[in-house]
């Protein structure tokens, strides 16, 4: 996309337009150069991040679930596993980019962040993950690979697409976010200034400043045409002060409403989070947090069985990113999740065609095995993941 | 020996917060034993033996009289701490929900209300230390108000104040370590409750030398302030405590020796300059108040306790370190 002129006449602004359309040609261009790739015809998955950090006592146990629905009703539907757990490797640590990393591309790896800053989490994935090889094998459009993203971990909608050479750019995912809406309104009332000129250099520094979060792509920042379209019906109907929408992890659950409903995602994974504030030690947080993921989990099941073109076709992950601390000499025991035992304690519940229903599976399992049994059921192959197929799932 | 059994015994009274008020008026009478020996220190009457003048000087009250002594002490401190503490509970309590609730149109509030906390926490404690000094020096829980002896002692002894705000930030670093390694621990998860109280105790050996030595470093600040102020004729002996007045009497140390006239030149240098150092003193002990607030909030982040963790700062308040574990009833 050409970057916006000094003064933005009609005809600038319509020839802008035209770049837009252009650019996202030129994506279809690029693909369609690689070998053909076949029509996607198989189930359609919805990956949901449980957390935030999220332990088992608070969610799959029945003695101490704050999920209800997920607790007892989704584990009629689907196979359980109750004993996944994050590899204690030397160098592995147990947090959200790290977790969701491992879960989308099936490797542990020593996430380092990759300006050197401390405490930064800016990772990048080394190998391809689940959204690239989807796209590589079928020809599904980035806006059929969704990561819908909350406000509070920015460094995770550049998860989108991982650094290896063969894959990246062009088969990366297409991201719903505040911070996306955000750089939408802002280009969109750029193009439509009519203000003073210091606000307008304002708003060209916001915007900027936005888009140099996503430094990995150079050039051509615009979101594709679809995206776009979704943001102008978000925006008609929400308004622009992001003040009427929902918040926090229940406006991740509108976003994925939104796009189930009008992209039709193959692939969509949304990144609960909240339960994480805990760590400034309200309990209540923790908790509260689990049942609005909850809460958002009926939701989205509902939808899918409302719809058609997901109903009986599509198989939904629930997964924390990891666990948490269990530390009886505190009096919030699970404030943080620093790389204790019970931080590395996880789990994957599996439900829908194909999964068997009703199991629980309590031999020991790797996160990491979440991307290949991904790939099992959607058909494509995961080589680069280390992990392995949970095979018990399948029926 | 003795010495170290009693050390030993009295960081035990630490771990329960009525028992430290005891520890409290202990403080207090070593901080009124410190005064009256810096002041024994400058005598210009013939000598005394030390402990004859501390037992003219400090009578040894009844059994209850440290926990009473501690209790009005603790109760002073409180009045000027106490509503900065509450602020900040409530900021941080408030800011969270209202982050966890995206509540974005009063993002402003726990944030002010938290500076607001520590501002006030800040200002109080360029006065409070010098004030217990006070309070410990007369033995009259009224003389911790008489704002314009406090104040003039604050003023004389700038630098002093400046560097005991700089004692007690330094101080709080190892408590601040001492509040948050208990995150760490992988150590004693069987018997949480008793290896807790285990940590506490050794915690509590440092707790309590580190607000003796506090109490004690205000203490001889407050003593030297005082008599050069009497000394130079700036504080009359009728604006005196009773007990204060009958010591310094007692030590020949009543007699004012105003300064010989300098020229007005120098006057007006040394105006300035003390002017300047007051001023860049205060910003620097704010600075260093500042600092000590910081840490009570990293510790908070690390180990966080509701209650005694924003209103109860050992080495200010109470000399009272307990950490619990877990409670699953009040989850």
């Amino acid at each position: 996309m050409p970057p916006l002129p000094e003064r933005l006449t009609r005809r600038g602004f319509l020839a802008g337009l035209g770049a837009l359309g252009s650019f996202d040609r030129l994506a279809r261009a690029a693909e369609s150069l690689s070998p053909a790739r076949p029509e996607y015809v198989g189930l359609n998955a919805v990956l949901i991040r449980f957390g935030g950090g999220a332990r088992r006592q608070e969610t799959i146990d029945p003695k101490g679930t704050f999920s209800p629905f997920l607790c007892h009703e989704m584990t009629k539907r689907g196979t359980l596993f109750d004993n996944m757990e994050i590899a204690g490797l030397k160098g592995l640590d147990t947090s959200h980019g790290q977790g969701t990393l491992n879960i989308l591309t099936g490797a542990y790896d020593k996430y380092k962040d990759v300006q050197g800053a401390f405490l930064g989490e800016h990772f990048e994935a080394k190998v391809p993950t689940v959204f690239e090889r989807l796209r590589a094998a079928f020809d599904v459009a980035e806006h059929e690979a969704l990561i819908v993203n909350g406000e509070d971990r920015r460094q995770e909608e550049f998860f989108s697409f991982s650094s290896h050479p063969d894959f990246g750019q062009p088969y990366r995912a297409s991201v719903l976010s505040l911070y996306r809406f955000k750089t939408y309104l802002l280009r969109r009332q750029l193009a439509a200034w009519d203000g003073k000129a210091a606000e307008l250099d304002k708003k060209k520094s916001e915007l900027a400043k936005l888009e140099d979060l996503d430094y990995r792509v150079k050039g051509n920042r615009g979101q594709s045409a679809r995206i776009e379209s979704f943001w102008e019906k978000w925006r008609s109907y929400w308004g622009d002060s992001g003040l009427v929408n929902p918040r926090g992890d229940r406006l991740l659950t509108e976003l994925s409403l939104w796009a189930l409903r009008e992209l039709k995602p193959r692939l969509m994974i949304v990144h609960y989070n909240d339960c994480d504030y805990v760590h400034w030690g309200n309990a209540s947080h923790y908790t509260r947090g689990i049942s609005i993921m909850d809460d958002g989990l009926r939701q989205l099941v509902s939808a899918v069985e409302a719809d058609p073109f997901y109903r009986d076709r599509t198989v939904f992950f629930v997964m924390p990113d990891c666990g948490r601390d269990d530390n009886q000499l505190k009096a919030v025991p699970f404030q943080h999740h620093f790389n204790s035992r019970s931080a590395h304690e996880v789990f994957a519940l599996l439900a829908g065609p194909g999964v068997a229903a009703g199991r629980v599976i309590g031999r020991p399992t790797q996160q990491i095995d979440i991307a290949p049994t991904l790939g099992r059921l959607m058909g494509f192959a995961m080589p680069h993941a280390q992990g392995e197929p949970l095979r018990e799932a399948f029926s | 020996m003795r010495r170290a059994a009693a050390f030993l015994g009295t960081a035990a009274l630490c771990l329960n917060p009525i028992s430290s008020l005891v520890v409290l008026g202990w403080l207090e009478r070593q901080a009124r034993r410190s005064v009256l020996s810096r002041w024994w220190e400058a005598r210009t009457e013939p000598a005394v033996p030390l402990d004859d003048f501390l037992a003219a000087s400090d009578p040894a009250g009844g059994r209850l009289s440290p926990f009473f002594s501690g209790a009005k002490a603790l109760f002073n401190t409180y009045v000027l701490t106490l509503p900065g503490c509450v602020l900040w509970l409530f900021a941080w309590y408030d800011g969270w929900n209202n982050s966890f609730d995206k509540g974005y149109e009063q993002a402003w509030v726990a944030p002010v209300t938290g500076l607001f906390g520590t501002a006030l926490f800040a200002a109080a404690m360029l006065y409070v230390p010098l004030a217990q000094a006070r309070q410990a020096a007369s033995g009259e829980w009224r003389d911790f108000y008489r704002f314009d002896v406090v104040w003039a002692v604050a003023r004389t002894k700038w630098l002093s104040c400046a560097s005991l705000a700089a004692l007690y930030a330094a101080l709080s670093v190892p408590l601040f370590a001492l509040r948050s390694l208990p995150s760490l621990f992988t150590l004693g998860q069987a018997h949480p409750g008793r290896f807790l109280l285990g940590y506490s105790y050794l915690a509590c050996l440092y707790v309590l030398a580190a607000c003796a030595a506090a109490r004690l470093a205000a203490a001889r600040v407050y003593a030297a302030g005082l008599l050069e102020l009497v000394r130079a004729g700036e504080l009359p002996p009728e604006r005196l405590a009773a007990r204060e007045r009958e010591a310094l009497g007692r030590l020949g140390l009543l007699r004012s020796e105003p300064p010989a006239p300098r020229h007005v030149l120098l006057r007006a240098l040394g105006w300035a300059g003390t002017r300047t150092g007051l001023t860049l003193s205060t910003t620097g002990a704010l600075g260093c108040w500042g600092a000590f607030v910081f840490l009570i909030f990293a510790s908070q982040f690390f180990n966080f306790r509701p209650r005694s963790g924003w209103l109860n700062q050992p080495f200010v308040q109470m000399p009272w370190f307990r950490l619990r574990p877990f409670d699953r009833i009040t989850r």
